[in-house]
């Protein structure tokens, strides 16, 4: 089960929706909902140095007012070495736009990209790659 | 996107290559390298809204409707209900925007006037040689919405391809009313290849097999088609034998 994760998302119905399927899954202890990327940066800089706040897993969305997905990763980047763990960042996106695919791709701190609607099989993808993570 | 991209830079070079061998097309060129600009970026829009606000609220009803199958209390049952319907009102607002950003992406609208079809056509036809005949048939009317230099440049463009043939010149207009507006008919009374240039589809070496004359009537349908796309016209050709050349354009209003 995933300690603590984070729902990025201006989609309302989407938050609610994933935090449902985690909940049945039992799939994480604590699930966090973030309406936009700077919301999300300021609460992530206000427990940097507090491992047990930190999220394990971030779900992102890509498409979103004020503070997009791209931006979140451009600032997430510049704090992941003061990070005291590992976190495992998933783009989740209504989008299927190739380019954004290959843009993904291209960034390493990336560690999935998840073409929306969740389900079960992508909830176990995540799950599968956090117990990795967690063994190593 | 990466698809539009390369369709562009194809249409940007081979409009280029045209721009050196036939410099009196270079006033259509720049004006037509303006529209396409605006037509892919009002693609990537509508390519953007389908992906985001139309996608979106479909994929929040694919998984309310795998999260009602499993639910086992009616206060939850209730909940994706309402949280579905909520996603229903989100799509057809996306719909509704989607619809009203293709309707005025194309053109600015202030440049939109009363035009009169017969009036463009006496325009056009003071710059014409001097034995091309007319017959009109306005019966249907002759009055459209239209952006009057778009019309007035199409018509030069649909007229002149005909100039340069050996055929009798004598083209017939006709218009007809329909559901959605105005269809005008335009005839020529011989074979016209007008599928040389302007088909993507056509490979470059193809193009020059086909002659010079039938390249150049095909960007000239080629650009009269960009100019009225940009009104929100659409064209057609309709017949296109050894004895007529068709073309059917119609104006929604």
């Amino acid at each position: 089960m995933i300690k603590n994760i984070w729902i990025i998302d201006d989609d309302e119905i989407f938050q609610f929706t994933a935090q449902k399927y985690l909940e049945l899954k039992k799939a994480a202890e604590k699930a966090t909902s973030f309406t936009n990327g700077h919301e999300a940066m300021n609460h992530l800089q206000q427990i940097v140095h507090d491992p047990d706040d930190l999220p394990d897993v971030i779900l992102l969305d890509i498409n979103m007012p004020v503070f997009d997905g791209w931006q979140f990763i451009k600032e997430f980047t510049r704090v992941q070495e003061a990070l005291q763990k590992k976190v495992l960042v998933f783009l989740t996106t209504s989008s299927i736009d190739q380019a954004d695919f290959d843009k993904a791709k291209g960034i390493n701190i990336i560690a999935g990209y998840i073409v929306k609607p969740l389900n079960e099989e992508k909830i176990n993808d995540i799950l599968n790659q956090y117990r990795e993570l967690s063994a190593v | 996107m990466v698809v539009l991209d390369k369709v562009d830079k194809a249409k940007a070079l081979t409009l280029k290559q045209l721009a050196e061998e036939n410099p009196e097309y270079i006033n259509y060129i720049t004006e037509a390298i303006g529209l396409l600009i605006t037509e892919n970026e009002m693609l990537r829009k509508i390519a953007s809204r389908y992906s985001h606000d139309l996608r979106s609220p479909v994929t929040n009803i694919d998984m309310l409707l795998q999260l009602y199958e499993k639910a086992e209390d009616s206060g939850d049952l209730q909940l994706y209900i309402q949280k579905m319907n909520k996603s229903v009102v989100r799509l057809q607002e996306g719909f509704e925007a989607l619809s009203s950003e293709r309707k005025n992406a194309l053109v600015d609208r202030t440049q939109l006037r009363l035009t009169f079809l017969d009036e463009v056509l006496d325009e056009v036809k003071r710059k014409l040689p001097i034995g091309t005949i007319f017959t009109t048939d306005f019966s249907g009317g002759k009055k459209i919405i239209a952006h009057q230099q778009s019309i007035l440049q199409c018509f030069t463009l649909l007229i002149e391809l005909y100039s340069n043939t050996e055929q009798p010149k004598t083209i017939h207009f006709n218009t007809e009313k329909t559901w959605e507006g105005l269809l005008l008919t335009i005839v020529y009374p011989s074979f016209i290849d007008l599928t040389a240039a302007y088909d993507r589809t056509v490979a470059p070496q193809d193009v020059k097999n086909k002659g010079k004359d039938s390249q150049l009537a095909g960007w000239n349908y080629y650009f009269a088609m960009l100019f009225l796309r940009a009104m929100g016209a659409t064209i057609n050709i309709d017949e296109s034998t050894q004895n007529q050349t068709k073309i059917l354009i119609s104006f929604t209003q």
